[in-house]
């Protein structure tokens, strides 16, 4: 039941293509990290987030699993592990969506309208239908402390001058290829 | 149906040097495959009121009516054959046409016999012999020979040559109008005295004519046939007839008399590829239908019989419009199953033959629906069988599902989709000895339709009147205890091992509190939805809950060993980082180099040219600056040296 690897091929192009930075877990295309930004005239603008996609075996025909690496303050994302409770991801999900939709829509529409009857972070939720300045100072005070662009900390896959020669060998698959570097 | 066959008997014939029709009724056709997705529409076709021969196969009768109409040309031509005799011409007078759906195989057999049968009388008529010369006869044979063997070439199937007889050479061009964006149609209808006819559209009585119309993108073909006389090309244009489903007797004849002229500016050269050419690409603007088609009869009031040559069938339009529409459907289909398209789940092409089309006209390759079928039936989330199109969403119909999954699935789908459909009704339980679902009534009882067996449905043993029921705990407490005493038999011993089982299962899930279907948790958080019912409850306390309140009191949402299963997966790389940051920082102001990609100042570690820079986790070289790829080829004899002291 393995998926159609041009599908992932492509995918991940089109995801880079669109400007995101990519970071590949192994050389799988099985798991990567994703920088993403806060959407504009949001609470979270200018917030920088690290974000684990992991592709399941039956991608695209079962749904690509979504995690904040580091932290934000938003009543569908968990605290502690960063996993999304994103009723279209798990749900609805079909498989002619694509890795551009989860971070060009899905994503940017769960930031800009959170839905506290439903919440994975039960104080954010409260605090979001209680005390909205309180909640939207928290979101920032968590930008602020968590997701400066360091924070992110994603490397694009290189596409400059040396690394195309040896595409298949570069990013992070260098670990195991190199280990560390000797003493 | 029958055309798409049609074409294919005609391939049959095409393969060998030179086709032979069969002289066939006694012979017919076997192909009579049913298309792959027409299975709806063409056991009609067959099942019409003709003569047994004619039935056989649907499509034989054209090639083969035609060939023999030829046979028959070539006793009249003097020739031997005499049982080519017109006794066995199925169709001399046409048949009832009442009905309209087999209709169209009669008439397509029928249209192309008449055609080669008026070819034959006109010949009869045949205009006065030229003496020709031998050499004359043996150039005019040549160019002929040459003739054919270009038309074939050319039109390949759509061309049927058939067998040469009394020395003339025959042969029929199906000549296909290709309008591909599309044209209309329309016809003037009136219904009056009992049938459907064109209406007249101008007289008085116009008040209750119908104006139909509608779109194609394929017309049924001009058939164009044609005998060669030995005297052709030099001095004789061919013999023909022209016939096409749709035309009436006037514009069929107005064809025929633009051929004649095309004849006459080119006397004396090869013309039957020219006049194929000009019906193909002119014939439709000739008889001013550039921008829509209108259907009529002849006018009542035209006495003018019009050409001999003009075959017309004169169809009533509910047998012609059909007949056009499903043509134009077959085409289409034809078409689209031959030609390369994505599929736009896995993003590669097949041609259409590969792929799945749904009811909402979504296609997606048989490859990828297979594999999403199969999930979605191995999952049990056949609610989610539907079309993969994200604005489309309507049901993926069973016979398509049947197709993708096989048997086996496709049975496992059929008991899902009645499992939910029964689960959903929460008074349904099933028999404990054979399965069928009972309704249970308020004190917890049931009596099963099927083998009558009367069980409570708590302990799904059988019914136990003023007894409490028993958790299967106690039931199997009790069991053990008999076992020790040794008064098990038969049954029980099954039931023990049964009830062991069951714990076993217990121990490593949970009941759904609404189905009591047994649920696992592999990873992830206390907020369980039941993939059976739905109904979400807590891993941790077993009860059923809705949304995420319930974790606020005393049950966690998420259990310790998945925090801590999370942070072992993200830890080794944050602990790196936070390292060699600290070394950085250490080393700031004497030994750091800045990373290439980052600019984040980096140490050495001792005299090691080799650095993993702390913040973009790349590896790059303290001497040329460079990103590093593989140790081995950037250091080394021919490279930077791996160890140098910092100056």
């Amino acid at each position: 039941m393995s998926s159609p690897s041009k599908r992932r091929e492509m995918d991940l192009m089109k995801l880079m293509m669109s400007d995101y930075k990519v970071e590949m877990v192994n050389d799988g295309m099985q798991e990567f990290f994703v920088e993403f930004r806060g959407p504009t005239e949001s609470i979270y603008q200018g917030g920088v987030w690290k974000v684990r996609v992991e592709l399941p075996d039956a991608y695209p025909y079962k749904s690509p699993s979504i995690g904040f690496v580091n932290k934000i303050y938003h009543p569908n994302v968990d605290e502690m592990s960063g996993s999304v409770c994103l009723d279209v991801i798990n749900q609805t999900w079909s498989p002619m969506f694509d890795l551009v939709n989860v971070f060009e829509v899905f994503l940017p529409q769960l930031l800009l309208y959170p839905n506290p009857s439903d919440p994975l972070n039960g104080e954010a939720a409260a605090l979001m239908m209680r005390d909205r300045p309180a909640y939207e100072q928290k979101v920032k005070e968590y930008c602020e402390k968590y997701a400066k662009p360091e924070d992110a900390g994603v490397t694009p896959e290189d596409k400059s001058s040396d690394e195309e020669l040896s595409e298949d060998e570069d990013d992070s698959g260098d670990d195991a290829i190199l280990g560390n570097p000797d003493p | 149906m029958p055309r798409k066959s049609f074409y294919r008997v005609k391939g049959e014939a095409g393969r060998g040097p030179r086709p032979i029709a069969k002289p066939a009724p006694q012979n017919p056709s076997p192909v009579s495959e049913i298309p792959p997705d027409g299975g709806g529409e063409s056991p009609a076709v067959n099942a019409a009121a003709e003569p047994p021969d004619v039935n056989e196969g649907g499509e034989a009768p054209d090639v083969n009516a035609a060939a023999e109409a030829l046979e028959s040309l070539g006793v009249s031509a003097g020739a031997a054959a005499a049982e080519g005799a017109p006794v066995e011409q199925p169709l001399p007078s046409q048949p009832p046409l009442e009905a309209s759906s087999s209709g169209r195989a009669e008439v397509g057999g029928s249209l192309e016999e008449e055609a080669v049968r008026k070819l034959l009388e006109l010949v009869g008529f045949g205009g006065e012999e030229v003496e020709l010369t031998e050499e004359e006869a043996a150039a005019n044979d040549q160019r002929q020979e040459d003739e054919i063997f270009a038309l074939e070439a050319i039109f390949g199937d759509n061309v049927v040559i058939f067998d040469k007889k009394g020395g003339q050479r025959s042969f029929q061009v199906h000549v296909h109008i290709e309008i591909p964006e599309g044209i209309d149609v329309s016809a003037t209808l009136n219904y009056g005295s009992g049938s459907l006819k064109y209406g007249a559209g101008h007289d008085a009585d116009a008040s209750d004519d119908l104006v139909y119309k509608f779109r194609v993108e394929h017309l049924p073909p001009i058939l164009l046939t044609c005998l060669l006389p030995s005297s052709y090309p030099s001095h004789h244009p061919p013999s023909f007839t022209i016939s096409a489903e749709w035309m009436n007797k006037t514009m069929i004849s107005s064809l025929c008399q633009m051929l004649d002229t095309v004849w006459e500016e080119q006397k004396g050269m090869e013309i039957t590829y020219q006049w194929a050419q000009w019906l193909q690409s002119s014939s439709l603007s000739h008889l001013g239908f550039d921008n829509e088609i209108v259907l009529s009869n002849d006018s009542a009031c035209d006495h003018d019989p019009g050409d001999k040559r003009a075959l017309s069938h004169n169809a009533a339009p509910d047998i012609i419009i059909p007949r056009m529409m499903r043509c134009n459907d077959d085409k289409c289909h034809e078409s689209f199953l031959h030609a390369i398209h994505d599929c736009m789940i896995c993003f590669s092409e097949f041609p259409g033959i590969d792929f799945i089309k749904l009811p909402c006209h979504h296609i997606f390759c048989s490859k990828c629906m297979q594999t999403y079928c199969k999930m979605h039936v191995k999952e049990g989330t056949v609610v989610k069988l539907l079309c993969p199109d994200t604005k489309c969403g309507i049901v993926v119909p069973p016979n398509i599902l049947k197709r993708l999954l096989g048997e086996e699935d496709f049975e496992r789908w059929e008991g899902l989709l009645l499992r939910r459909t029964l689960d959903s009704m929460s008074d349904v339980v099933y028999c404990p000895r054979c399965e069928t679902a009972c309704l249970e009534d308020a004190d917890n009882e049931a009596v099963c339709s099927s083998c009558l067996f009367s069980f409570c449905t708590l302990c799904r043993d059988r019914r136990h009147v003023g007894d409490k029921c028993v958790t299967p705990e106690e039931k199997l407490l009790i069991l053990e205890k008999r076992k020790e005493a040794g008064k098990l038999v038969g049954d029980q011993h099954k039931f023990l091992d049964e009830l062991r089982s069951i714990k076993e299962i217990l121990k490593d899930s949970k009941p759904c509190p609404r189905c009591k279907m047994a649920i696992s948790k592999i990873e992830g958080c206390n907020k369980m939805s039941c993939r059976n019912c739905g109904q979400y409850f807590c891993y941790q306390c077993n009860s059923a809950i809705n949304g995420y309140d319930h974790f606020r009191g005393s049950c966690a949402l998420f259990p310790q060993e998945e925090i801590d299963r999370w942070n072992m997966q993200m830890n080794p790389r944050a602990e790196r980082r936070v390292v060699a940051q600290v070394q950085a920082q250490i080393f700031r102001q004497n030994a750091a180099h800045p990373c290439p990609t980052c600019r984040q100042p980096c140490p050495k570690v001792v005299n090691n040219n080799h650095i993993f820079c702390w913040a973009c986790q790349k590896h790059f070289c303290a001497l040329c600056r460079k990103t590093v790829h593989k140790t081995s080829q950037h250091f080394g004899p021919k490279g930077c040296k791996q160890h140098t002291a910092d100056p």
